[in-house]
């Protein structure tokens, strides 16, 4: 009746969850999964953008709590069954699950050796601590990753990559973790970095539970023992990944193979046609990011430029848009050769940005909901003798933008904050498009809001461009929105142009093992 | 829920006014002379300096940095532009002292906002520094004081039109509160800069070339610490190396007390005025109610803090979304 037995591949069975559901106003996110984890395994868990495979770790690891379904963790005196209602991080942590977070958080300040034993120093006595004990764990922490710092460093001075592979350390070795999740720890890390820390869990893995998410499918197949494939918030298979290759696995994630989604109303351009080239790219880098990337945008297309999070792809939008300095290489459009530059020179050239952090890069706060949306265009909103500010001007660009967009605001002076997520998401491309800009840049605009909205938003593009005959360069992280809205789409695979595919050529498929690095 | 909401802009937006008309009330009550026509040109006349000061640093806090050493550029502005023509080049004309004043005032503006805006160094220290050094160059340069300042340059300050009983001060806070009201809430500068204030990064990556912005606020008041130091110069016929030590404090509680947040992004030249009058129309009513002198600090302070109190709940209760 159970999926797997006792006799599961691993070892002792650590932790069981049965059917658990968990649903977000107009989305599914889990539906009835269940997933054993078990010592002495690593257990990749993978799926598309939205499949699943985030949520479950985050209730595993209580940060979310569940509609249906329960958790058995086997604990040192037997299977316990965890009372999901008062289920949260801390009861988390009593029982032995720990998690990875994607981003590590240290006390910058501090170091290494003070950063491992702040929550609980290691006592010799009541009133001094054991200095000896403390380093010595902190080195035997280093060596196992070959990282050749003293424990005196202080963290601001650790790499990026190698504070990674610190709390990896901090949470499997000095904490008392019997299972362990990870969240997309290896996306930050080089392929030798990757080597280090799996051949550390290897090592182990023989008294803890091991769960991992990961985009990457190549690193399954090389260092997991088990893996489980999500799809629209199912659990499709759990298997060995002995009886798994590249391929096989890459079909489980994206699914059947489905007609390519299309707006009806809209009309995408004919690429055979040759189409005038309005901006093009020639031999484009900014180390470490990405490098020698060429390409062309055509009037009137929407270019999808996608990758993994740590293939470039984003910080090459942001040079595009002069948010970030080019190192090297040239853009040419409408005639001009751009110098990188600044995204208010860009702005002058017809060239705006989109940014996938709304909170931090998007929004202005303090501000009304009228002044968000103008915020590109107050010069042009001016009016002589004296250059002020027309307010029937003001409120005539609010107004066309909250019935172009059908952005929900309650009125032009009310807050940002005062918006959905969505909605604010629409007040940033709202300005954006009250530039009249000819070339849109827009890393993610469908990030971290409603299906809806996404819809509404993706099939606004698509008709914007053709009435306003501009260009778009999109960035989408869901393929199948990517194949809905592009004519093209250009993946980017460790800083490298990876592949092209134009629209008749599309495969959900294909442009996964593009992104993945398959050849 | 609406009568609560209009509460809580009355206590904040209007505050400042209605801490003003108390002012007036308890002012009357204490001295029934408070309320005339001269005293009332006086308290504004006295203002003026402080207004200005007051004008300058609210931009500065609008985009959410600050400027300390105004109080010192206030003093080194006069006095270098009158030792100018009066000992170092006597046979300049006396009217060249006026621009020369402006001009330290962009000077000093203009280097802290390099170190700040663009060497990215913080605007508090600086600020703070500069404050110690440019007052120690004052005292240096004029370890006595500066008597018999040439006309010209106390014309703005001193001067009465209407038989002696309208200063002239008037009319130039007028005109500079009507610069600044045009500039931050007609043009697009003003908007630029609470951009720039509530989300520099935002603003940046919106077009807005946010170093110009700042590098613009910081001369501003650069300009207008040397401007005000002018007038009240102006007003004492004199120049001590003391003026305006300590007054930066004054500043910006007027400034925080007329509802720009500290942190930037919002704010009003209309309220930064109003925290000014306050302040000044308090010294004067507990001057005239005989307060012990030395409870006066500790009333400006209650007032600033239940302020600050005030807005710490709009603040709150905006940020939770």
């Amino acid at each position: 009746m159970e999926p797997e037995s006792e006799n599961g591949p691993g070892g002792r069975e650590s932790l069981r969850i049965r059917g658990i559901s968990k649903r977000y106003p107009g989305v599914t996110a889990l539906d009835g999964v269940d997933l054993v984890l078990r010592k002495g395994e690593i257990h990749g868990l993978v799926g598309k953008n939205g499949a699943g495979k985030s949520t479950v770790v985050k209730i595993l690891y209580g940060v979310t709590n569940t509609d249906a379904g329960n958790i058995e963790i086997n604990g040192a005196d037997g299977p316990v069954e965890v009372r999901m209602a008062d289920y949260n991080p801390i009861r988390a942590r009593e029982m032995g699950v720990y998690m990875v977070p994607q981003e590590p958080v240290f006390a910058l300040d501090l170091t290494i050796e003070e950063n491992f034993f702040m929550a609980n120093p290691l006592m010799k006595g009541f009133l001094t601590m054991d200095r000896e004990e403390m380093r010595d764990r902190t080195v035997r922490c280093l060596r196992d990753f070959e990282l050749d710092f003293s424990p005196n460093l202080k963290i601001r001075d650790v790499p990026m990559e190698d504070r990674h592979l610190l709390y990896t350390a901090l949470v499997v070795d000095l904490y008392p973790s019997r299972i362990v999740l990870l969240d997309e720890v290896t996306s930050a890390l080089r392929k030798n970095k990757c080597d280090i820390l799996f051949a550390y869990l290897n090592r182990v893995k023989k008294d803890k539970a091991i769960a991992l998410i990961t985009h990457r499918v190549k690193e399954v197949i090389e260092f997991c023992d088990l893996v489980t494939v999500f799809r629209n918030g199912r659990r499709v298979v759990t298997d060995s990944v002995a009886n798994m290759d590249e391929g096989k696995l890459a079909n489980l994630i994206v699914g059947e193979n489905v007609e390519i989604p299309k707006f009806a109303e809209a009309s995408y351009i004919d690429l055979s046609a040759d189409p005038k080239p309005m901006l093009s790219a020639r031999g484009l880098s900014c180390a470490p990011f990405f490098s020698d990337i060429s390409f062309a945008l055509h009037e009137g297309e929407i270019l999808g430029v996608t990758g993994l999070v740590e293939s470039g792809a984003p910080q090459l939008l942001r040079c595009l848009a002069g948010v970030e300095e080019l190192k090297g290489g040239s853009v040419s459009f409408k005639g001009k050769t751009l110098p990188a530059a600044t995204p208010d020179f860009a702005l002058r050239n017809g060239i705006v940005y989109g940014t996938n952090d709304r909170l931090n890069e998007g929004n202005f706060p303090e501000l009304s909901v009228m002044d968000n949306i103008n915020a590109c265009v107050w010069s042009r909103l001016a009016v002589p003798p004296f250059g002020f500010l027309s307010r029937s001007r003001e409120e005539e660009s609010y107004r066309e933008a909250v019935s172009s967009f059908n952005l929900k605001s309650h009125s032009p002076r009310s807050n940002i904050l005062s918006l959905s997520g969505g909605n604010q998401q629409k007040a940033i491309l709202t300005r954006l498009i009250a530039t009249g800009a000819s070339i849109f840049i827009l890393d993610e605009p469908t990030k971290g809001i409603d299906v809806g909205t996404v819809y509404e938003i993706l099939r606004y593009l698509r008709q914007k461009i053709i009435s306003k005959n501009c260009g778009i360069i999109v960035n989408l992280s869901s393929i199948e929105e990517m194949l809905l809205v592009c004519d093209r789409v250009l993946t980017i695979v460790d800083g490298r142009m990876a592949g092209e595919f134009h629209r008749s050529e599309f495969s959900e498929d294909a442009i996964f093992r593009s992104i993945q690095g398959f050849v | 829920m609406r009568l609560r909401s209009f509460l809580v802009l009355a206590m904040t937006d209007f505050m400042v006014w209605v801490l003003l008309a108390i002012l007036m009330v308890a002012g009357y009550i204490v001295e029934p002379r408070f309320i005339t026509i001269d005293n009332l040109l006086n308290i504004i006349s006295h203002t003026t300096p402080l207004a200005i000061m007051v004008f300058g640093l609210a931009l500065l806090l609008m985009i959410g940095r600050i400027d300390l050493s105004m109080e010192s550029t206030y003093a080194l502005g006069p006095i270098v532009a009158n030792l100018l023509v009066m000992t170092w080049f006597p046979s300049l004309p006396d009217f060249f002292a006026l621009p020369v004043c402006i001009l330290i005032g962009i000077c000093v503006g203009y280097f802290n906002g390099y170190l700040s805006v663009k060497l990215g160094v913080s605007d508090f220290l600086v600020g703070l520094a500069m404050l110690l050094f440019v007052r120690g160059v004052v005292k240096y340069l004029i370890p006595e004081g500066l008597y018999g300042i040439p006309d010209s340059f106390c014309y703005l300050g001193s001067e009465r039109l209407l038989d002696g009983r309208f200063p002239v001060t008037i009319i130039v806070l007028a005109v500079v509160f009507t610069a600044f009201y045009l500039i931050t809430r007609k043009r697009p500068f003003g908007r630029r800069l609470l951009a720039t204030g509530s989300n520099r990064e935002a603003a940046f990556i919106s077009g807005i070339n946010t170093n110009r912005v700042q590098m613009t606020a910081f001369v501003v008041a650069g300009a207008m610490a040397s401007f005000a130091g002018m007038i009240s110069a102006g007003r004492q016929l004199s120049c001590t190396n003391g003026m305006g030590e300590d007054y930066i404090m004054t500043v910006l509680a007027s400034v925080v007390l007329g509802g720009v947040v500290m942190t930037g992004g919002r704010g009003t030249i209309i309220g930064a005025l109003g925290g000014a009058l306050v302040l000044q129309t308090l010294e004067n009513v507990l001057t005239l109610s005989d307060v012990n002198p030395f409870l006066q600090d500790a009333v400006f302070g209650f007032i600033l803090l239940s302020a600050i109190v005030f807005h710490g709940v709009r603040t709150r209760q905006a940020s939770r979304y």
